[in-house]
């Protein structure tokens, strides 16, 4: 690890809309290193599905990129030709979709709709790399790959549905993958086995593993570093150890005591409910429901501070401005 | 303690047509359940997508008849006549589910809502009453009255599921059946709507069947456990003894699976982490239907199906391996 | 807060709904436009007979057959009869035609639908059977068969046009039924012990509607022009009945002598008929949920 494989600089991603401005995604930095597992944690609303558009070059109006960088092996993939793109995603950036039933396509058999992935970026008819689809097949665990490639979506489970849209995302060997919400359609004993196989993929292959996702727990399971995402704001980024064993910012701290199931207790909850990003709160966007908050927090932002090689934003950690 | 349902060897199977000439053929979502539910208690029903718990959730309430076994509510069969359940049991047993958005008619505002649950009980009231009361309603899910002439679209979906709740305790349930409620709902607010659920269990002294997937929250609330799979149940007994020693393999998987249940299970073994396939809910496989995945799985289990047995005190599991200590 | 205040506030959100579905509607210029010119056909229709500037029966043919002119604005048809008034005249019979008709048409298929669709089982296969048989006529066909077993006339044609227009309300209603009752609050209305008739039309009905009110505005267009195709087959309201079809109908025979008899009633016809379709567009707009809301995952 070390070299940074993608770039996150100042970004700010705003959606134009009849009823207002959406500041969806507002001033993020962050970073991924080669061969490393980061997961980006957020509930709804919070920009995490906005940031994975922006880092995968899948954004559309009325979503617009109002400042910032983002920056894949040293190149701003922002100001990219759609051709250009083209060529670097499913190549250089493979894509983990949410929902396996959404992308496939119910009238191809999985293994054509994996080989186009071939197609798309050597040529040649789809039909000729059915051999390296079911090489991948057995490299996703796919049990009885030869007979798999010929499945529909539909004569397949949820889970190897998903295996074959991981397939896809590992099929040119990419350097970054980026999985939204990857196991979110899944039961739990599912899930973990998927979880289980990207690890896998990790370690043999040397590609790094953005993993966006609402489910907290998940992430502490796989990931070397965490992100946490609020109301379009990066408020914690640090190792996924540090942060579990002493959270520094409120709402991570909240999220975390939540997820500490005791045993009849009252579960924390956290009063107040998910700004608007059209009209978030001045100041410390948490602020309202942050049972630290003082003066400061409702005036001025807090800017992120590295303390030790975690990022924070929160007046009350480190100095601010 | 005396029971307020009774569940006794419950079938319901679908008939699933494929193409002109297929045969008949049958999902057994839920295949010979028997469980009860004791006053007071919450009982956590746990499974995953083909478990059939929320098709047992549905039989429980009254919505869906079985095809074979009963339900009782205080020793009355709830279905004694005819499709549906007789109208004074009727208000006995309510139900909350999933879809925030599915839960509420959007063509009608809160008032209306909680109006018609309200009216249902007492048809009687005068309108200053009817609004006193769903006041009183709203206030036990920690809502305000401004919610009331709001339509559903303009809500959250954690209050949605708060006026779900309300509406079903407007008619003054003894049994609620919960069905993922909050499953569908964010972290934080997951935490509001369950703290509200179990403040409402406990002010109106309900009984609850609590159906989820998620581990955490079974160890959080429940009192006990029922594990299903592929229509069946495998285990069930008291949370914390099936927490710190589990005795079916599907039990174990899911809980080394369930990053929540980290905290609160003993040590995680690792034989059991996830694997495998489960099987066709139409063709299952013979004998015990985990065989697929089981990681002791022995030679016996592919010939005689396991019958859910009692080990111990309260403490019930359906596997052969285990048994047969 | 006040239990009155309380209620007045809860019939104040109802009205704002009503109100922020209307401006949506009126957004749609095209569509704002031609409910207008529905409203005022209509009112010809109400009141035509009482504005008309001569007799629309008035016959005399030393006048017949005249090109339009500042007495006669729409000219004069093959017996010398002012066409202006006849046009005003006839939009009762071409209007309120196609209104009862499809007001019956939708009556009784909502009914078959809605049944059909809850009840499920025999009932629904025995229902749905009938509509394939109804929907296996070509609709001009059928019209006129049940013309020629009823013989001529207003009530013939406008049960021949309700038999021609339910099968789809019932077809749509039944699918859009299927959709409203897997929804959970349907499910917990059973909770409550309520009937399966209060369910259908409390609950089911209500949630319906959108799709009801569009495929009518598109139907009153089809009507029309249904109506004055009948009428132009000479199978409609008798003569001298000034309905517009029936007048294209008699003036045929001077389409390329005296052109203004055929063409201002055609013009009226597709003027009408277009603006149910615009309506119909404009509606369908405004209460389909998908157009409204757009970007959720942020």
């Amino acid at each position: 690890m070390g070299e940074k494989v993608l770039e996150v600089i100042s970004l700010r991603v705003y959606y134009d809309l009849p009823q207002g401005t959406v500041r969806a995604v507002d001033d993020v930095s962050l970073d991924v290193r080669r061969r490393e597992v980061i997961g980006i944690a957020g509930e709804s609303g919070s920009g995490k599905s906005t940031l994975a558009l922006a880092i995968t070059g899948l954004l559309r109006p009325p979503a617009k990129v109002v400042s910032g960088k983002v920056l894949f092996n040293g190149v701003d993939i922002l100001r990219l030709s759609e051709d250009e793109l083209r060529r670097i995603r499913g190549r250089k950036i493979g894509v983990i979709f949410q929902d396996p039933n959404t992308y496939l396509n119910p009238i191809y058999t999985s293994g054509f709709q994996v080989a186009e992935v071939f197609e798309a970026h050597r040529g040649i008819h789809a039909k000729k790399y059915l051999n390296e689809v079911v090489k991948l097949f057995r490299l996703v665990k796919i049990a009885d790959p030869e007979r798999r490639v010929y499945a529909y979506p539909h004569q397949l489970s949820g889970g190897m549905k998903q295996r074959v849209l991981i397939s896809m995302a590992i099929a040119e060997r990419p350097d970054l993958i980026v999985a939204d919400e990857p196991t979110s359609a899944l039961d739990v004993t599912i899930q973990s086995e998927i979880m289980d196989l990207l690890a896998e993929i990790r370690e043999e292959t040397n590609t790094s593993i953005v993993m966006i996702t609402h489910d907290l727990a998940l992430l502490f399971e796989v990931a070397d570093r965490v992100a946490i995402m609020y109301a379009g704001k990066l408020v914690e980024l640090g190792r996924a150890s540090d942060l579990i064993k002493d959270p520094l910012h409120p709402y991570t701290k909240a999220l975390l005591s939540i997820l500490r199931y005791e045993r009849k207790k009252k579960l924390t909850s956290i009063p107040g409910s998910i700004p608007s990003l059209i009209n978030p709160p001045p100041g410390c966007r948490f602020h309202p429901r942050c049972p630290y908050a003082f003066s400061k927090c409702s005036k001025i932002e807090p800017k992120a501070v590295d303390i030790e090689g975690r990022l924070v934003a929160c007046h009350l950690v480190g100095g601010s401005e | 303690m005396s029971s307020v349902l009774n569940a006794i060897n419950l079938r319901k199977y679908f008939r699933i047509t494929t193409g002109l000439l297929g045969g008949r053929k049958y999902v057994r979502a839920v295949d010979g359940v028997t469980l009860d539910l004791r006053e007071g208690e919450v009982l956590a029903l746990v499974g995953e997508s083909g478990s059939g718990k929320s098709t047992l959730g549905r039989i429980l309430v009254g919505l869906q008849r079985p095809d074979e076994g009963e339900v009782l509510y205080r020793g009355i069969n709830i279905y004694s006549s005819g499709n549906s359940v007789s109208k004074k049991l009727r208000h006995r047993i309510q139900a909350v589910f999933q879809n925030p958005d599915s839960s509420l008619n959007p063509r009608m505002q809160i008032y209306d809502i909680l109006k018609e649950a309200v009216l249902t009980r007492n048809p009687s009231l005068s309108d200053r009453e009817v609004i006193e009361e769903i006041i009183k309603l709203l206030r036990s899910v920690g809502l305000v009255e401004d919610h009331i002439f709001k339509y559903p679209h303009e809500l959250s979906g954690g209050e949605k599921q708060r006026i779900a709740i309300a509406r079903a305790l407007a008619v003054a349930p003894e049994v609620l059946i919960a069905d993922e409620v909050v499953s569908a709902l964010d972290i934080s607010v997951r935490a509001q709507v369950m703290n509200v659920l179990m403040d409402v269990k406990e002010k109106y002294k309900l009984s609850m069947v609590f159906i989820t997937h998620d581990m955490g929250l079974v160890w959080s609330i429940s009192d006990r456990v029922a594990v299903m799979y592929l229509g069946k149940l495998v285990e069930l007994g008291p949370t914390e003894e099936i927490f710190k020693e589990p005795l079916h393999p599907y039990t174990k998987m899911l809980l080394v699976s369930s990053p929540a249940a980290a905290s609160a299970t003993a040590s995680k073994d690792l034989r059991f982490k996830a694997r495998g396939e489960p099987p066709s809910p139409i063709n299952p496989p013979k004998g015990c239907k985990f065989i697929t995945r089981c990681p002791i799985a022995g030679s016996e289990c592919s010939i005689t199906e396991p019958e859910l047995m009692e080990i111990s005190r309260d403490r019930m599991v359906s596997c052969l391996k285990v048994l047969k200590i | 807060m006040e239990d009155e205040l309380i209620l007045r506030k809860v019939e104040e959100a109802r009205k704002k709904r009503l109100k922020e579905m209307w401006s949506v509607f009126k957004n749609n210029r095209m569509a704002y436009l031609a409910s207008y010119v529905l409203v005022a056909m209509y009112l010809m229709a109400l009141v035509g007979i009482f504005i008309t500037p001569y007799d629309p029966y008035d016959f005399d043919l030393s006048r017949a057959r005249q090109a339009p002119s500042l007495s006669h604005p729409l000219g004069t048809d093959e017996l010398g009869r002012d066409i202006l008034s006849r046009i005003i005249a006839g939009a009762k019979y071409t209007l309120g035609i196609s209104l009862m008709s499809v007001t019956i048409g939708a009556l009784i298929g909502v009914m078959l639908g809605l049944i059909s669709g809850y009840m499920g089982g025999l009932v629904d296969t025995v229902i749905q059977r009938a509509v394939d048989v109804a929907l296996a006529f070509p609709t001009i066909l059928l019209a006129i068969a049940l013309i020629a077993a009823l013989g001529q006339g207003v009530v013939s044609l406008i049960i021949a046009i309700a038999v021609s227009t339910f099968p789809v309300y019932a077809r749509l209603v039944r699918g859009s039924v299927l959709q409203v009752i897997n929804e959970d609050y349907i499910a917990v209305v059973k909770l409550l012990g309520k009937d399966p008739w209060y369910i259908m039309f409390k609950h089911v009905l209500p949630n319906i509607t959108s799709p009801i009110i569009v495929q009518s505005t598109y139907y009153m267009g089809l009507a029309i022009l249904l109506t004055s195709s009948l009428g132009f087959l000479g199978l409609g309201a008798p003569p001298p009945t000034p309905e517009w079809g029936s007048m294209i109908g008699s003036g045929r025979v001077y389409l390329f002598s005296s052109p203004h008899i055929v063409v201002s009633p055609g013009i009226f016809i597709l003027v009408t008929a277009l603006a149910c379709n615009l309506v119909g567009d404009g509606l369908r707009d405004t209460l389909d949920p998908k157009s409204r809301m757009f970007i959720r995952r942020v």
